[in-house]
């Protein structure tokens, strides 16, 4: 068992160690660490404050640029919802003691666009944990659905601001 | 006889034989791989995502469109499962208990003596917690291709199952 705990806690290490350091310019907290997979450290067994949902909500699929004030909606197994919004960083998180969903999860962004609501629903649901960005890494490949984003029509990115905050300080 | 025995048979019964529409490999029954796919399209949703078993590190490890690709040009967010992607979960799938599918097939009995089926109904350790009962459409089609007749309605019910409705302003 120890030997057991011993190889977990090595190749936890390693998924964390291959996420980089933290940007000097930006605190650690809600701002840090956009599009990376959060519940790594922000779990029970990470070294971060628990959070049963969180991720990153980027303007378009080259997840160059933030979208903030997006209504991130989590409804699960027994129809019951919960909304957060995303920050300036498109980060969005959601804390056990705020909603204790019954897997699986599926998951929906609203914001809205010229006066009119826009709504963007997953394809599949979560049914292990909420860490979106596990399967929503920058960009998509064999084992990625590519980053959580709003659109990609021309049209409509024209109409959608962008949002360049880094999470710095100043 | 069990619910989980009764279904086999039942499934059994329905189709004129079990055993012609499987397929032997190396000696060892597996069940048709000509009508998997409608299968692995039911087990996509529930048991295929890329946070479950749509992951190479997986014993039952399941490819398909909107999960884990196999070729590494194909991305997960687009794109339909491939006849390879299937051929690649069937072996997947076929491979996990290879002896115990094979004594299941020739000589009927639980279908529980497989951990597939214990872990999805929950019986056994599943972190993806329980993800069919017996008599669910899953559980109905995963049971008519072991007994060699595919049920198709009921692996498309599961395949085609709309989201939840937001009821929100």
């Amino acid at each position: 068992m120890l030997l057991l705990a011993a190889c977990t806690d090595q190749q936890w290490q390693e998924h964390v160690a291959a996420l980089g350091p933290e940007q000097p310019s930006i605190p650690m907290g809600p701002l840090h660490r956009s599009g990376q997979p959060c519940l790594l450290c922000h779990s029970p067994t990470g070294n971060a404050p628990e959070l049963l949902a969180a991720g990153t909500v980027y303007r378009d699929p080259s997840a160059t640029f933030a979208a903030a004030g997006v209504a991130v909606i989590l409804i699960d197994a027994r129809r019951q919802t919960y909304v957060t919004y995303s920050n300036c960083a498109g980060n969005f998180f959601v804390f056990p003691s705020e909603y204790q969903p019954q897997f699986p999860l599926w998951v929906s962004l609203r914001y809205q666009l010229s006066g009119q609501r826009v709504q963007v629903d997953m394809e599949s649901p979560m049914h292990r944990d909420g860490d979106c960005g596990a399967c929503h890494r920058p960009t998509a490949g064999p084992s990625s659905a590519g980053p959580v984003f709003l659109s990609d029509d021309p049209a409509r990115l024209s109409m959608i601001p962008r949002s360049d905050c880094t999470g710095g300080q100043q | 006889m069990n619910r989980s025995a009764r279904a086999l048979s039942l499934a059994c019964s329905l189709a004129i034989s079990c055993t012609p529409l499987n397929d032997e490999l190396d000696g060892l029954l597996t069940p048709d791989a000509q009508s998997f796919p409608v299968v692995a399209d039911a087990l996509q949703p529930s048991c295929g995502t890329l946070d479950c078993h749509g992951q190479i590190g997986r014993n039952l490890r399941l490819f398909g469109g909107r999960g884990l690709r196999l070729d590494p040009q194909h991305t997960s967010a687009e794109g339909a499962t491939t006849e390879a992607e299937y051929a690649a979960s069937y072996r997947s799938l076929t491979a996990l208990e290879p002896e115990a599918l094979d004594s299941l097939l020739r000589a009927g009995g639980e279908v529980e003596i497989l951990s597939l089926l214990r872990k999805a109904r929950g019986r056994e350790q599943h972190r993806g917690g329980v993800q069919l009962l017996p008599g669910d459409p899953l559980d109905r089609c995963l049971l008519s291709w072991l007994a060699g007749a595919v049920h198709q309605a009921s692996c498309l019910r599961v395949a085609q199952k709309p989201r939840p409705v937001l009821h929100l302003p």
